[in-house]
């Protein structure tokens, strides 16, 4: 007897809504394609493979705007919360992507929908509304020029309920800002990198709102409950955990002080006055609230208030990397911090993007390249918070020097010429992110094989953080896998399993700090993999493996990688920054002094490509690599474009 | 002799507060360290520095002056501590 | 089966209760919804905040508190049903819908102080907490460990601490010409004055 799969907890249709033409589209969720690709990012990643060749720009109306809800979202796994947006970046021109918590994925999935797809472009601002089975597409000229929290308040208010979901962009997004992103529900949470808030403002698409009352299934109950129970254990002696609870995010800095690692004034410091940065006091003086994403224990969202003084009234929220860029751009009031933090969330801009960008052009007005004619009088100068400030709403607002730093750091920098690209730390066109990778060889070149640019939870290799020499012997070949400062063998295939293992967590919408973080390489694997894959086919009904799930993980990589392949980037574009190979830090940690070495670089990307079965010089994917992840016809495209490895 | 300790969480929680001195007998090794604080603070401190097979758990970079000592190298417990020294524990787990 | 208005004796009196207490700072309700999440999967075997018969409502930047249903001693809900569905328990002191008899017409959504009340839009029936059958769902999976099942003197304890947070607040205000006082500051006094603020409207003839 045939066994009928069950929806388990999917939805069961894909919604497809054509701006250009007002089609709005159902198509039935084929269950192969959920159980292959999973969710999230593997839906998302695999119908932007399929549908946006190198023919269509990113700001083109046949690109693709998808928002692909992680698997588990709408579940009550803990900290299933995350949706993916997907689209071709107009900051690296190529792949890219956000992934986002809040309310507004749960929704989808409640109205009956795994996946929705924008594309072409209407003639004037709009708005999608989708109220389960009733999708409309409807003006939205009232909600035009607001800021993201304006927006989510009027959605609500027009719609009558405060238990629907919203995405908008702000202002930022409209003026297709190419460092703009989508944020969910207000301010509670942002798809944050590679500049798809452009793509939805060049669709003149303002916001989503969605009402959804349907369930989310499960088919087993009780082994649900059976892994929830464990994981409840595990996160009970993980010491990653508490700090997370106590501080939020904020919690990076004691790392980064201690490594030295901080990469202020534009990635030339690894030393700063950070004290009036410290978690405590963020924790003390500002956090009014420590909340969490949908289900989760660890509760790591921080809000803050800003009650005195030059900023008094300031509500918002932040995260690390906001701290991060601000001393970026030598920053360290953490006022000037949370105000900062509070015009990118309603502007819709990436801090990391926005602050980076920000911080080259200090260094480009340090160095004369620009001059206060460009700045329009304004003193660009590292530390100025005030100038921060100015800078970004004129980023936002596309304004004098801002319209030309809107462009993202790369395209400014070529546009200034003069030597200026030395200064724009991105990589792939999108700008850096986490921490100084000089002294540490893994993280370096962590950051330039992520798919989508600079980024570091798309490889997250802090695998090797956390593993002894005898683990890194059985996983990854070697004892030096487990050395972050002078181990090379095995690195290359620690990175590649490391990438594939936490993308798991973009296709199931589980959250990085809750699963993919962790103190243990025991710990960790039982989180990231196995509790994640029990999770899975507990909700689902399904027998993947722990090995199918890490597989589909590779799955994800690889069709972005071939994504990107196809659009002519190859082994050249997995590089970084120059500065971090020809410049020593200045730091104060066990990086003091070091530079990344560009032949260890080198040779953990030989490894790492061999590992993933990509041609080791050239990095491009080899046919049967794909072929036997379930990708021939991706081989096969590639194949007619000679861009197999 | 004596030593300093700077904590960080989840340690300072268990420990009540972020810095420290410790009186330990000489010879003294990171080993001792870890083992006193455990002796004085109890399973809320144990369950964070060894993990739930009874290994010192590797993500713990230890400051011992100037240096790091990550524990995930096999001899860093045998790290000989002298009189004076200043040691702080930090979670080696970057990210952002 | 007592046909006495109300609901017969079988038992103390017990409820879930939100436990934040003005003391413990860290222990407020973090806005995650596990609780509806999993309230909605122990009564209907699927995930739907909509069938939550505990609700969480975001009432201002930084404040979320989890309702819950009180077990009123003389519900409205039962009083305003014109089917008489909400009846008695068979081993716990409440009430509970009788399925079978509701008609979806709304009247006990309406009537419950609390709003508290759920309703499932499509098998179009009103649903109640019945603290399911005594170990309740989102007591035994909040993670911030803020809801508990209360029996009289744990209520009262929790009450009494609220009310001396009252005092001790309006205390200090006064002293120190606390008018506009920062929200930092007083934040759990202020979700302790909410809540005894929706208490005091309750026993004040319901709203």
């Amino acid at each position: 007897m045939i066994m009928a799969r069950k929806k388990g907890s999917y939805a069961g249709k894909i919604l497809r809504v054509d701006l250009s033409s007002g089609k709005i589209e159902k198509q039935d969720l084929d269950l192969d394609f959920a159980h292959k690709y999973i969710g999230g990012r593997g839906f998302g990643s695999r119908v932007l493979y399929n549908e946006v060749p190198p023919e269509v720009g990113p700001l083109d109306p046949e690109n693709r705007l998808i928002f692909s809800p992680g698997a588990l979202f709408g579940t009550a796994v803990p900290a299933a919360s995350r949706t993916t947006a997907t689209a071709k970046s107009p900051v690296t021109e190529m792949f890219g992507d956000g992934h986002s918590s809040g309310h507004w994925g749960s929704l989808l999935k409640s109205a009956g929908y795994d996946q929705l797809i924008i594309q072409g472009a209407a003639e004037k601002p709009v708005y999608l509304w989708i109220d389960n089975d009733r999708v409309e597409i409807r003006d939205a000229k009232h909600l035009w020029g607001k800021s993201n929290m304006e927006t989510n308040e009027s959605l609500l208010e027009t719609h009558g309920s405060r238990e629907i979901g919203t995405l908008s962009i702000g202002p930022a997004g409209e003026k297709k800002v190419r460092l703009a992103c989508i944020f969910s529900d207000g301010i509670m949470g942002t798809f944050a990198r590679t500049g798809i808030g452009a793509v939805m403002g060049s669709k003149n698409l303002k916001a989503v709102a969605t009402r959804g009352t349907g369930d989310v299934g499960i088919v087993d109950i009780e082994a649900f409950k059976r892994a929830y129970q464990d994981y409840l254990q595990v996160i009970a002696v993980d010491p990653y955990v508490p700090p997370a609870t106590k501080y939020g995010t904020c919690r990076f800095m004691y790392h980064r002080v201690k490594f030295g690692i901080h990469g202020a004034n534009n990635w030339r410091l690894g030393d700063f006055d950070w004290k009036p940065l410290d978690p405590e006091v963020f924790r003390s003086d500002y956090q009014i609230k420590a909340s969490a994403c949908p289900m989760c224990p660890v509760r790591c969202r921080r809000e803050y208030r800003i009650s005195t003084g030059k900023y008094a009234g300031t509500v918002t929220k932040l995260e690390w990397e906001t701290i991060a860029r601000c001393m970026t751009c030598g920053v360290n009031d953490p006022e000037a911090v949370i105000y900062f933090s509070h015009l990118c969330n309603q502007y819709g801009l990436d801090v990391e993007g926005v602050g980076d960008t920000i911080a080259f052009a200090m260094e480009c007005f340090e160095k004369g390249l620009i001059s206060e004619r460009e700045t329009e009088g304004l003193r660009l100068a590292f530390g100025n918070s005030d100038a921060l400030m100015e800078i970004t709403r004129k980023i936002a607002y596309r304004e004098g020097l801002g319209d030309l730093l809107a462009e993202g750091s790369l395209r400014a920098a070529r546009a200034i010429g003069k030597g200026a690209e030395k200064y724009a730390m991105q990589v792939k066109g999108s700008e850096m992110s986490a921490a100084d990778p000089r002294g540490m060889p893994v993280r370096a070149v962590s950051y330039a094989t992520s798919t989508r640019g600079s980024d570091h939870l798309r490889s997250n290799p802090y695998v090797e953080e956390l593993i002894t020499p005898d683990e890194g012997l059985q996983h990854f070949g070697s004892k030096e896998a487990a050395d972050i400062f002078q181990g090379l063998k095995g690195k290359g295939k620690l990175l590649a399993w490391s990438e594939n293992f936490v993308t798991i967590g973009d296709l199931l919408g589980l959250c990085k700090f809750a699963y993919y973080r962790s103190a243990t390489f025991g710990y960790l694997r039982r989180k990231g993999v196995e509790l994640a894959t029990r999770f899975y086919n507990a909700c689902n009904g399904t027998r993947l493996s722990e090995e199918e799930m890490l597989q589909a993980g590779e799955r994800a990589f690889n069709m972005e990688k071939a994504f990107n392949v196809r659009e002519g980037a190859g082994r050249e574009k997995d590089i970084i920054p120059e500065r971090f190979f020809k410049e020593a830090l200045a730091g104060g940690g066990p990086s003091n002094g070091a530079v990344v070495d560009r032949e260890k670089f080198d040779l953990i990307l030989d490894e790492y490509y061999g590992s993933r079965g990509w041609n080791e010089k050239t990095g491009l994917p080899k046919k049967e690599t794909l072929k036997k992840l379930g990708l021939a016809d991706i081989a096969d495209d590639l194949q007619k474009r000679n861009r197999l490895g | 002799m004596i030593v300093r300790l700077k904590l960080f969480s989840p340690l300072s929680d268990a420990a009540g507060a972020s810095e420290l001195t410790l009186a330990l007998n000489e010879p003294a090794t990171l080993k001792t360290v870890v083992d006193t604080l455990i002796a004085r603070f109890g399973e809320g401190m144990k369950r964070h520095l060894y993990d739930l097979e009874g290994r010192i758990i590797p993500s713990w970079a230890v400051f011992l002056n100037h240096e790091v000592i990550p524990l995930n190298k096999p001899d860093a417990l045998d790290t000989e501590i002298v009189a004076g020294d200043e040691l702080s524990f930090i979670l080696n787990i970057a990210g952002g | 089966m007592s046909a006495t208005a109300g609901v017969a004796k079988k038992g103390a009196k017990r409820r879930v209760l939100y436990v934040s207490l003005p003391d413990q700072p860290d222990r407020i309700c973090s806005g995650c919804e596990t609780c509806q999440l999993m309230c909605s999967l122990e009564k209907t075997g699927a995930f739907n905040p909509k069938k939550s018969r505990v609700k969480v409502l975001p009432l201002a930047v930084g404040i979320t508190i989890p309702i819950t249903c009180q077990q009123c001693e003389d519900p409205a809900c039962q009083k305003a049903c014109p089917e008489k569905a909400i009846v008695p328990h068979p081993k716990l002191n409440l009430v509970v819908v009788d399925e079978k008899k509701c008609t979806g017409c709304l009247a006990c959504v309406g009537a419950c102080p609390y709003g508290i009340m759920a309703y499932d839009p499509e098998k179009k029936k009103a649903l109640k907490c019945d603290l399911c059958e005594g170990n309740p769902a989102c007591v035994q999976f909040c993670p911030s460990k803020v809801l508990e099942l209360a029996g009289p003197q744990r209520s009262a304890e929790i009450n009494r601490r609220r009310f001396a947070a009252i005092l001790a607040n309006e205390d200090t205000a006064a002293r120190n010409n606390l008018a506009g006082a920062e929200q930092i500051k007083t934040l759990p006094r202020t979700l302790t004055l909410l809540a005894a603020q929706a208490s005091k409207a309750i026993t004040e003839g319901g709203r």
